[in-house]
């Protein structure tokens, strides 16, 4: 299943064989494909989507910056620390 | 103690107001519930130590707050490992509207994680119980706000509704669950899992106390690109319902989609319409039962990219690692439990290259199909009512391992959701057993004042009974 296996690494996620989520998935896929027996053609088109409407992108001040620092699971001072993404040349 | 434990939230409101009784007095009784019963409900996640009292018309009437709701200071899990110890530095809309007269927050509530669940069972820490049953579940996903309310925990709580989560766990637990219109409330701050879909919803024992918390909490707000500009009205002003002049639309369903007592149940409500004079006339929509497929398309697509922003390097669950991909993956395996991973990876497959046209997009066109045929049968009808649920509370355990199973609990409410429409689900009757059923009334668009005064009216004629103030033991 070479095709599930790409899925897991687009979810970001850890594929592993032995897992029953593997079934649940498939039974998931196989249960929705009901939606097969609509006929497209009959169904209209048009959507009824209301286009959002912009804002102005404007800078607010947000006061409470101690708090978003205190989540950080790993930090030094006050950066985020994360492993290196580069490799070496 | 208990007489201000049955107190509704307007009459404790107002009882404060008038210096009949101080909002100490009122928020200690409270907290004395919760410290003597919730070691057997499971309905709270955090209770809130600071016990401080803002002045205000809220003030110290306690309200309960699901854990997906964001509350500034005050850890906020949605029930998921990943976020076991994140606390926001904000608070939603909704919490800050609440708090700007007074609102005092109590706790927060278990739920589903990431409010994908249809029991409390999906939640990291606990399954939280169904206070007229322990063996039962209390519904999900805002089970713990349901189940907190129910056994007088608190007289109101905030919850949210993304296909039947406020509605189902109200019908479990003999309460009253309000999802209003798509766009009604805020949801800034409300952690979000299916964007087009989420709503925060009310849940209370008395529509009068769901419409002053939606007075409160509705209207439109910068930080929402989806809130809408639309008037808010006074709720709690409820209109005559004059019956002779009220159209209401029965659903009629296939005989499998409900067990015999519930099938029971729904003559009875219907008869109860009938005989108030209500006109009323049974409706059978050809698409509803599509709503169920299109939704775990939708809501699961929606889901994989919302749910993208958990990489352990901001805030939540990190697993150390030393090179990126595997801090990634590791901290996700780590921190997400069975539900959320099926749902991500269902998500992302319908929206994968080869796949989108036949899944995303095409659960897109059966939606707007949906949605026309409901919005149409508002132009001949005020209201459309069904089932809240096929069934009453189910055992802990049931259906647990059986997650195509599960989703059938959302049978009744998903494609009101799917349509953006406002529904409320309301105590009805009790089974043999002694178990609450709940009845479901939708509303057009933005018409929660009428579901509101329809939900009054049927109150006062039936007037349901929550008998288990004194039965938990």
């Amino acid at each position: 299943m070479k095709e599930v296996k790409n899925i897991f690494k687009l979810a970001n996620l850890e594929y592993r064989e032995d897992e029953n989520l593997l079934n649940d998935l498939e039974n998931i896929i196989k249960w929705v494909n009901i939606l097969n027996e609509i006929d497209l053609n009959l169904i209209s088109e048009d959507k009824n989507h209301k286009i959002m409407e912009l804002r102005e992108d404007k800078i607010k001040k947000f006061n409470n910056r101690n708090q978003i620092i205190k989540n950080i699971p790993e930090k030094e001072d006050n950066f985020f620390v994360v492993p290196k993404v580069i490799n070496n040349g | 103690m208990d007489e201000i434990l049955v107190k509704k939230y307007y009459e404790l409101i107002d009882m404060i107001n008038k210096k009949e009784i101080s909002s100490e007095e009122v928020y200690n009784s409270f907290i004395n519930r919760v410290e003597s019963i919730d070691s057997k409900i499971k309905a709270f996640i955090t209770i809130d130590k600071k016990r401080e009292f803002k002045p205000g018309k809220l003030s110290g009437v306690p309200i309960a707050v699901k854990d997906n709701i964001s509350t500034n200071g005050l850890k906020t899990t949605c029930g998921s490992k990943f976020l076991e110890n994140y606390i926001p530095p904000y608070d939603a809309t909704a919490v800050a509207r609440l708090k700007e007269d007074g609102g005092t927050i109590i706790g927060k509530t278990n739920l589903d994680e990431f409010a994908m669940g249809s029991s409390t069972e999906n939640s990291a820490f606990f399954t939280t119980r169904n206070p007229w049953d322990l063996e039962r579940v209390p519904g999900g996903s805002s089970g713990g706000s349901a189940a907190a309310v129910a056994s007088f925990q608190v007289p109101v709580a905030l919850g949210s509704d993304t296909g039947g989560s406020v509605r189902q766990p109200a019908a479990f637990c003999g309460v009253y669950g309000l999802k209003p219109t798509y766009g009604r409330i805020s949801r800034y701050g409300l952690v979000a899992f299916a964007s087009s879909l989420d709503q925060i919803g009310i849940i209370a024992r008395a529509p009068k106390d769901i419409a002053i918390v939606l007075k409160y909490i509705a209207g439109f707000d910068s930080m929402d690109a989806t809130s809408s500009k639309i008037e808010t009205e006074d709720y709690t002003n409820f209109f005559n319902i004059n019956p002779s002049e009220t159209k209401i639309a029965a659903l009629k369903f296939p005989k499998d989609s409900l067990s015999d007592e519930m099938k029971n149940s729904y003559e009875e409500y219907i008869e109860f319409f009938v005989k108030k004079g209500f006109i009323i006339e049974e409706v059978e929509l050809k698409y509803w039962k599509y709503g169920l497929f299109v939704y775990y398309i939708i809501a699961s697509s929606e889901a994989s990219a919302n749910l993208a922003r958990y990489d352990g390097i901001r805030y939540g669950n990190r697993v150390a690692s030393d090179n990126i991909e595997s801090l990634y993956l590791r901290s996700r395996e780590i921190g997400f439990g069975k539900e959320v991973k099926r749902r991500i990876l269902m998500g992302t497959y319908s929206l994968s290259s080869g796949f989108f046209d036949e899944y995303y997009l095409k659960a897109s066109k059966v939606r707007n199909t949906i949605t026309k045929e409901i919005k149409n049968l508002f132009s001949n009808y005020d209201f459309i009512v069904s089932p809240t649920t096929p069934e009453v509370a189910f055992k802990i355990g049931e259906k647990i391992d059986d997650p195509i199973k599960m989703y059938y609990s959302d049978y009744f409410t998903i494609p009101l959701s799917l349509g953006g429409f406002p529904a409320i689900s309301i105590p009805f009757k009790k089974d043999k057993k002694g178990l609450p059923i709940g009845m479901q009334i939708a509303a057009n668009h933005f018409n929660e004042r009428a579901l509101l005064s329809l939900s009054d009216f049927i109150e006062n004629e039936i007037k349901f009974e929550n008998n288990i103030l004194g039965g938990i033991e």
